[in-house]
């Protein structure tokens, strides 16, 4: 009796099984960041597809809270999805370990993803293809060939511009030394990460050399391009004298500091327990949200010697469904759902074209009846250029608060040399974590 | 007789789910827990090897040390406090005089029907607004998170042991002539005695670990062994995070197999 009930067992298994597999002609797997995607575009995804190729397509988005849980996952348990997002340094990880498969964008007869060729902000794609990273084999590849940016975003302090502490001056805070200062004690949090923190110490130890490059170009006796490359490499320097001096300056800091968090800081510049607020650009557009409600402005700073701009980007992993995965990246890539993800998410979107430049300014613009006295110009063509109509404004007049936060969703023009990728610490990564349990356990 | 023994629905049935859910929540990571600690992965090769690496490397770090020490500081000076306040209280609750309608009862119970994650944010607010500033001051700040979320687990076995006390010991105590505070200090104490290692333990036991209320309490100024053991997670060291799991383990063994025999001689009234 007891074996055959046993034998009906993975019948019935196998055959609710079917029955699931059998509702969806297509299932694809997306694993990627908790409230990261507009979950209506998911649908309408599924709806676009079935138009298109007249099969029933499901989304599964499944989610991860860090790129090394979803590194664990994707390694042991193989192939199980079709997308995965991760951030900048951790796609470069995945390229190391050969794990990803290639985008289709310069197929025989078309590139599979074209919106991300038509549509995606040429400064984004510049800055994407130029990172190089070697494979397995040595065999140098850029970025672009394995993965797709989608959001991104800037490192930078907010800051309340009227200070509870009349120590904190705003001038002062384009100078990430300034938070070493004994007259900041207490009045800024720092980030209880390594990544998030640890380029913010090599300013501080690299100060001199940075300054006589910021210089340098100023004068122009360096270009762009040069003066990026130099900073990005200080901001990447991962040597053991470097490292050493970074824990100091790390403890240092963290002694300075008011404490280190990782979610807790929105809430208390917005509250006013702090002044600064060492944060993501995407968190400090939120922060300003928050500050809002209690009358407080806030505004927003990148460091004028350097600092991190950071990227997240759809890779496909070993035995994605390739075809599948590409047509949606492009899909999200389509200007009118990138201002739907970006208005659902807040953070920037790779994307430029018209859709998304009519969400800024829906968002961001203080001009009234075509009336922009009293306002500041703010030059966004260097994002959108060449994605949107020719005769479209990419100019934003804003007021002085507006501003402030306007910088955090786009840096200006003037941001952009000394904003730099920070590469994974690679083989330095145990004794970059040592280096920070001794940071953190240290009062 | 053979009915009997084929007779399945005896009453240990009842306690399969209870075992099965022990073996695969407890049993297995606790042995998953030893293994990863005394296991050590070459970062080279890769290969998987029986080392002591991971304790040698908890013990040769020297900043461990003071986080240590702070772990069993919090830990020591919560579970002190936590008595020193709960224990008058237990006192008055399990008094028929004083507590007649269970009122107070409830007050001190209710804390623990909301998530103490809520609750720790809540207590840091209400520190913040009245100027107590965890950036200042964050032992001050930790202190009182933790002897708040603690003082209920203090109070429930202390409150229990001392209703079952019983009370024609007091009233004897008086009739030979002890005064109030006499049979107070030679009866009651003595008698709660159960009740108060149980409270310690139940205290002292989870304070070591509680990162949580460390971390929000004291803006990550103060680091104890539980948030070594998190932050070790965070970054996927999952031998070393083990090894430093199996040293809390074995102090928090060490300090509960005396406890046990402190309370072995006392009668079995506690809850632990």
């Amino acid at each position: 009796m007891k074996k055959t009930k046993l034998v009906w067992l993975p019948l019935v298994i196998g055959l609710l099984l079917v029955g699931c597999a059998k509702r969806y002609d297509k299932t694809l797997k997306v694993y990627s960041w908790q409230d990261y995607i507009d979950q209506t575009i998911l649908q309408d995804f599924e709806k676009y597809y079935k138009a298109k190729h007249g099969l029933s397509l499901k989304v599964e988005y499944v989610t991860f809270e860090t790129n090394e849980e979803m590194g664990r996952v994707v390694e042991e348990e193989g192939a199980k999805y079709d997308l995965l997002c991760p951030s900048d340094y951790y796609i470069q990880r995945l390229i190391a370990k050969d794990l990803l498969i290639p985008f289709d964008f310069e197929g025989e007869t078309h590139t599979i993803v074209e919106n991300y060729d038509t549509y995606a902000s040429d400064y984004i794609k510049d800055l994407f293809s130029s990172q190089e990273t070697p494979d397995k084999e040595g065999t140098l590849h850029s970025w672009v060939e394995y993965a797709v940016p989608y959001m991104w975003g800037t490192m930078g302090i907010a800051y309340n511009t009227s200070p509870k502490n009349a120590n904190v001056k705003a001038e002062e805070l384009t100078d990430w030394n300034t938070l070493w200062d004994s007259k900041y004690e207490h009045t800024f949090t720092m980030k209880n990460s390594v990544r998030d923190s640890y380029f913010i110490a090599l300013v501080n130890v690299y100060h001199q050399e940075l300054e006589d490059l910021a210089e340098q170009y100023e004068n122009e006796e360096i270009d762009e391009v040069t003066y990026n490359t130099a900073v990005t490499a200080i901001l990447n320097r991962t040597d053991s004298a470097s490292v050493t001096s970074v824990k100091d300056s790390l403890i240092a800091l963290k002694r300075n500091s008011y404490g280190m968090e990782v979610d807790s800081g929105k809430n208390d510049i917005a509250d006013g327990n702090i002044d600064a607020y060492i944060c993501w650009s995407g968190d400090a557009v939120y922060a300003a949200e928050l500050a809002a409600e209690n009358n407080r402005t806030l505004s927003y700073v990148i460091p004028e010697l350097g600092s991190n701009i950071w990227f997240d980007g759809w890779v496909m992993p070993k035995g994605s469904q390739t075809e599948l995965a590409q047509e949606f990246v492009n899909y999200l890539n389509k200007p009118e759902i990138a201002a739907r993800n970006m208005n659902e998410v807040g953070y920037t979107t790779a994307v430029a074209g018209d859709a998304v430049l009519e969400q800024v300014i829906d968002w961001y613009s203080c001009e009234e009846d075509g009336n922009v006295e009293d306002l500041i110009p703010f030059d966004l063509s260097w994002f959108f250029e060449g994605t949107v109509e020719e005769e479209a404004e990419t100019v934003i007049y804003v007021d002085e608060d507006t501003f402030g936060i306007l910088k955090a969703q786009y840096p200006e023009y003037t941001d952009l040399a000394r904003l730099t990728i920070m590469k994974d610490f690679a083989d330095k990564n145990s004794s970059i974590i040592d280096m920070w349990s001794v940071v953190v356990s240290t009062k | 007789m053979k009915n009997k023994k084929h007779f399945i629905f005896s009453r240990s049935v009842f306690g399969v789910p209870y075992i099965v859910f022990l073996i695969l929540f407890v049993v297995v990571p606790l042995f998953i827990i030893v293994i990863k600690a005394f296991s050590f992965k070459d970062p080279t090769t890769e290969v998987v090897t029986f080392s002591l690496n991971n304790f040698i490397k908890v013990f040769t770090t020297p900043t461990n040390y003071p986080v240590f020490l702070d772990s069993l500081i919090i830990a020591v000076l919560t579970t002190v406090f936590c008595i020193l306040i709960g224990y008058p209280i237990a006192y008055l609750l399990a008094n028929k005089k004083y507590n007649k309608s269970y009122i107070l009862v409830l007050l001190f119970i209710m804390p623990m029907w909301i998530n103490f994650v809520l609750r720790t944010y809540a207590t840091r607010s209400l520190l913040i607004n009245i100027g107590l500033n965890p950036a200042e001051i964050p032992y001050v700040t930790i202190m009182i998170g933790m002897i708040y979320n603690y003082l209920p687990f203090t109070i429930l076995p202390l409150y229990t042991t001392m209703l079952k006390m019983d009370k024609s010991l007091l009233e004897a105590s008086q009739d030979l002539g002890a005064n109030n505070a006499q049979s107070f200090i030679k009866v009651v104490i003595p008698l709660s005695v159960p009740g108060i290692i149980s409270a310690a333990t139940m205290v002292f036991m989870p304070t070591m670990s509680s990162f949580v209320i460390v971390n929000v309490m004291g803006n990550n100024n103060i680091t104890i062994i539980g948030n070594l053991i998190q932050s070790q997670f965070n970054f996927q060291l999952w031998n070393e995070g083990s090894a430093l799991s199996l040293i809390l383990l074995i102090i928090i063994g060490i300090i509960s197999f005396f406890s046990g025999k402190l309370g072995k001689e006392q009668e079995k009234t506690a809850l632990w």
